[in-house]
């Protein structure tokens, strides 16, 4: 028998009996099979094959299966909720917690916002800009002005008239007493 | 995963990407419309050993469970189970082979334990189509009931083995031929299977 009348065969056998055949079928099975006889028994045989072709499984399988599948695809929040922890574990995280939540909520000053508006021609849009809280700008002078003398209009001393009229022995004496620095 | 999703639409390839993110549901999907086939194609290859049967298929899809990424996407998944189940099959025959071995230089040393292997060779001689597959190698076995069986395209079976589809068709082409000479010769096959009916 040629492969290519392999489908056509398969075809005959799957779906028809012996008796339902037509004749160019009959003589297409009997260039194969040696009888009906022979060509019913590969059909049951088939048909065999067929029929136990699914056999249920049991539900313990299933079951068994099913619970392994779930325990290796459990998510992260289930694990960490399944978690075995001690107790003194679990306090210690609460109280480091709550005193973490407290010292967060009271240490922090709050965030002064103040609101600044800049003209921008066919648009208007408000610009929030916000400085640190600790920021101090100190002004202070540099530089000061201070009056300016010349010397050329100094009032002159009146010393020059102190020594009008004195004797050279006083003005020995004044001399020795500024030399002797004493 | 998602709590209204119709799993029952979805292809079996969607089915597998799915149970490889870890949803259950899709596992238990795959597994219903499998489970059962692959338990009757072991059941068949295994020397009609129903627990044994059972176990393969057990066996099977806790290798799902735990390497789900064997599974490529450019797989299809129904000859890749199949592919799979060969293989197990394969090995079980390899296990069988060391065993009868075992048991026959047990036996010409005068020991026998041979009442377990009679019991089977005892059923399975009152299953007209186990009959005719002792028959066959293991190779023309699976292509057998693969294609009969399963009622798989020579294209699927060519995925399962593969070979090019037109090697599977004179395969088939052989194993029928094998089947049909043992039809018309052979008077066993069918006076047991009278008895069956």
């Amino acid at each position: 028998m040629e492969k290519n009348k392999f489908e056509e065969l398969d075809q005959i056998i799957c779906s028809k009996n012996y008796t339902e055949l037509n004749k160019s079928e009959k003589s297409l099975v009997d260039e194969v099979f040696s009888n009906e006889r022979a060509f019913e028994r590969y059909r049951e045989l088939i048909g065999h094959a067929v029929s136990v072709q699914t056999r249920p499984v049991s539900k313990q399988s299933t079951v068994k299966l099913m619970s392994r599948f779930k325990a290796k695809n459990r998510s992260v929040v289930y694990s960490l909720l399944s978690m075995k922890v001690p107790a003194m574990a679990n306090v210690a995280f609460l109280i480091i917690f709550f005193a973490g939540f407290w010292w967060y909520t009271v240490q922090k000053e709050p965030i002064i916002e103040s609101p600044k508006v800049v003209y921008l021609p066919g648009k208007v849009d408000t610009v929030f800009s916000q400085l640190p809280s600790d920021t101090v700008y100190i002004e202070r002078i540099v530089k000061q002005q201070v009056p300016v003398y010349v010397a050329s209009q100094r009032p002159e001393s009146p010393a020059h008239e102190v020594t009008r009229g004195s004797t050279l022995a006083d003005q020995e004496d004044l001399t020795d007493f500024l030399v002797s620095s004493l | 995963m998602g709590l209204f999703t119709t799993y029952g639409n979805k292809t079996d390839e969607a089915l597998m990407v799915l149970i490889q993110g870890g949803d259950h549901r899709a596992f238990h999907n795959l597994y219903t419309r499998y489970s059962a086939r692959l338990n009757g194609f072991f059941f068949k290859m295994l020397w009609a050993d129903s627990e044994m049967a059972e176990d393969y298929v057990q066996d099977l899809f806790t290798k799902i469970i735990d390497r789900p990424e064997l599974y490529k996407t450019e797989y299809k998944v129904k000859p890749w189970l199949f592919q799979i189940a060969f293989n197990m099959c394969k090995n079980a025959y390899r296990k069988r082979s060391f065993e009868q071995d075992y048991r026959q230089h047990l036996e010409s040393e005068g020991i026998h334990l041979a009442h377990i292997e009679q019991k089977l060779d005892h059923k399975l001689q009152f299953d007209l189509l186990s009959q005719a597959l002792s028959e066959l190698n293991e190779d023309q076995r699976t292509i057998f009931l693969l294609r009969y069986q399963q009622e798989m395209t020579v294209e699927e079976i060519s995925e399962i083995f593969e070979i090019p589809p037109g090697t599977v068709k004179s395969r088939l082409f052989s194993v029928r031929q094998q089947l049909i000479l043992k039809v018309n010769d052979d008077q066993k096959i069918t006076r047991h299977g009278k008895e069956q009916i």
